[in-house]
């Protein structure tokens, strides 16, 4: 009977049991009526949902496979394209992403998600100004809240920082009710900007404002830890991660905080493994959708400046965020050739984004020989 | 369904992603790695064998191994539906040689750890005739659920030599020999001939080709008179 009921391998932990179940129905539902495009959207959803929560990509595979016939349609129902790109974005297919919003908004222009989608791709891919002209619709269509955290993300990133930051704080001292997810999102939005501008401690308590209105994000979390490493607190990140290494994202940024201390253990041996497991695994597919991640490897845990270096500037190609400059300038530093940095200087220049942690790793490479 | 209805249906579903996709929006992850099994085939001495290995996670997503639904599966469930797990690979897993399907024999489930989740590894063999006609190997594993499902193959000939394929929805079938200029199987077969079994089958072949070619040359009818 013990080993009958030996555990081989636990699917879903016990808090996740309940969206799984309804996750499980919903397919359940798809599968009896192949063609109920309400179906296969309420599915895709449950998948984007869980993906969000946990990371794991398999969900957006599912939900890509649930959609059948649509994924490939040119012109699919604009609920369907919605989430088509959503998909898309979070599979890093910006540029197609892209194409199915612009042609969404275009058609349906009182889509809100369509709208708000559209302007976090471009803002992701570094074209700040169009991002902002996006949010506008919003202003109307999804309210005061949704308008301000998405103008003032994308002003943030386009050298208007600090009325960005003014306006976020008044947002959230007012007493709007929010759902704690946006609340999270703004928080997260002024934790980033604060951190560009210089002012840490601000940054820091919306860091645990945010935590605390939406634990265990995986992008909150490696938010949090990005800045906790930043500031060269390594123990805090190393704290902060070692429950939630089993994730990619988050693991990767646990070890580097382990290697600072030097503590290679077991663990982190394990954990290294299993991060180049993916990498070789993403190569032998022939994606290179994830090149920021792969940088990071081989910058702070392989010792490999030049392939970082490499992998850095694939990854400038399609996604151009605060983080993602940082790591050109660093790869160009380790490597000893500061000359690759200088399509980051080239659009910093055409944003003027403002970012103080940018600029000491920029004097440190100048004085790179 | 009324088309009204379905398109206020699809716009409250939409709408209610707008929420919840507030604190998502610009920050894409990545976590885990994509869905693939690993597929290793080996060519022997008048035999195939080799294994496939895949995620108790996939396996449960395609067949719903855990029957009560706790999100633990236990070997009480995984014995129960096991035959049919095995089935079901073996149908998504196909060698054939010029049309004709190899029956590959399944054996015993094991359990390794993997990077990507706990594993379950099923072996299989079969033999094969010699000379070795051309080979294919089809894959389409959670490909209609899973568009990123990968099949990672190893496929070793006799003499040791490794060709590596990833098979995947735009790319199921595979010729190894035709497509990957890979040594001619009855070449490959002779090279491995110090195996007994097809050390045998290769001396019969030369025995009976070197037979034939003797009553070719030998004269009709008393040649030696005619000389």
């Amino acid at each position: 009977v013990a080993e009958a009921e030996e555990v081989l391998d636990v699917l879903v932990e016990p808090e996740g049991l309940r969206a799984w179940r309804t996750r499980e129905a919903a397919r359940l539902r798809c599968r009896a009526t192949p063609g109920d495009a309400y179906a296969v959207l309420e599915y895709v959803r449950l998948c984007v949902d869980a993906f969000r929560a946990g990371g794991d990509p398999r969900h957006l595979s599912h939900a890509e496979g649930a959609m059948g016939r649509w994924w490939d349609l040119e012109s699919p129902p604009p609920e369907l394209r919605l989430w088509r790109a959503i998909i898309r974005q979070g599979r890093h297919r910006f540029g197609e992403a892209r194409q199915d919003l612009e042609m969404l908004v275009q058609g349906r222009p009182e889509m809100a998600q369509g709208w708000l989608t559209l302007s976090a791709v471009l803002l992701v891919t570094g074209e700040v100004k169009e991002a902002r002209l996006r949010c506008e619709p919003l202003r109307e269509l999804a309210g005061d809240f949704i308008f301000t955290v998405a103008d003032a993300a994308a002003a943030g990133m386009g050298g208007d920082a600090e009325s960005s930051r003014r306006r976020l704080q008044s947002l959230l001292a007012e007493s709007t009710p929010v759902s704690p997810d946006l609340r999270a999102w703004a928080c997260g939005t002024l934790a980033d900007i604060c951190e560009r501008l210089g002012q840490r401690a601000e940054a820091e308590s919306c860091h645990r404002a945010a935590r605390v209105l939406a634990p265990d994000l995986p992008h909150h979390l490696a938010a949090w830890a990005d800045f906790l490493l930043a500031e060269g607190r390594w123990r805090e990140a190393a704290d902060l991660l070692q429950p939630h290494r089993e994730n990619d994202l988050l693991g990767l940024r646990w070890a580097c905080a382990k290697a600072r201390l030097g503590e290679w253990d077991g663990l982190y041996a394990d954990t290294v493994i299993s991060l180049r497991a993916g990498e070789r695994a993403a190569a032998a597919r022939g994606e290179h959708g994830h090149a920021r991640e792969e940088a990071m490897l081989y910058l702070e845990l392989l010792d490999e400046p030049d392939i970082a270096l490499a992998r850095a500037l694939r990854n400038w190609k399609c996604q151009r965020e605060p983080l993602d400059a940082r790591l050109v300038v660093a790869c160009a530093r380790a490597a000893g050739r500061p000359s690759a940095a200088a399509p980051v200087l080239s659009w910093r220049r055409h944003t003027g984004m403002e970012d103080v942690v940018l600029d000491r790793m920029l004097k440190l490479l100048e004085a790179t020989p | 369904m009324t088309t009204a209805l379905l398109r206020r249906r699809l716009h409250r579903a939409s709408t209610l992603g707008l929420i919840v996709l507030g604190g998502w929006i610009g920050q894409p992850c990545r976590a885990h790695a994509d869905s693939e099994a690993r597929i290793e085939v080996r060519i022997g001495a008048g035999r195939i064998s080799g294994s496939w290995r895949g995620t108790l996670r996939d396996l449960d997503h395609a067949l719903g191994l855990d029957a009560d639904r706790d999100g633990r599966l236990t070997r009480a469930e995984w014995e129960k539906g096991s035959t049919r797990t095995g089935r079901w690979v073996l149908e998504h897993l196909r060698v054939s040689m010029k049309g004709r399907t190899i029956q590959l024999e399944p054996g015993e489930w094991s359990f390794p750890s993997t990077s990507n989740g706990q594993g379950a590894r099923l072996p299989f063999s079969a033999s094969l005739p010699v000379p070795l006609p051309h080979l294919v190997l089809e894959y389409d594993g959670f490909f209609d659920a899973d568009p990123w499902h990968r099949g990672h193959v190893s496929w070793t000939w006799p003499d040791g030599s490794t060709l590596h394929v990833v098979l995947g929805p735009g790319r199921t079938r595979w010729s190894p020999r035709e497509e990957s200029g890979a040594p001619d199987l009855r070449e490959a077969a002779v090279s491995a001939a110090g195996r007994p079994a097809l050390a045998g089958a290769v001396a019969i072949v030369v025995l009976l080709a070197t037979r034939a070619m003797r009553r070719r040359l030998r004269p009709r009818g008393g040649g030696g008179a005619a000389a």
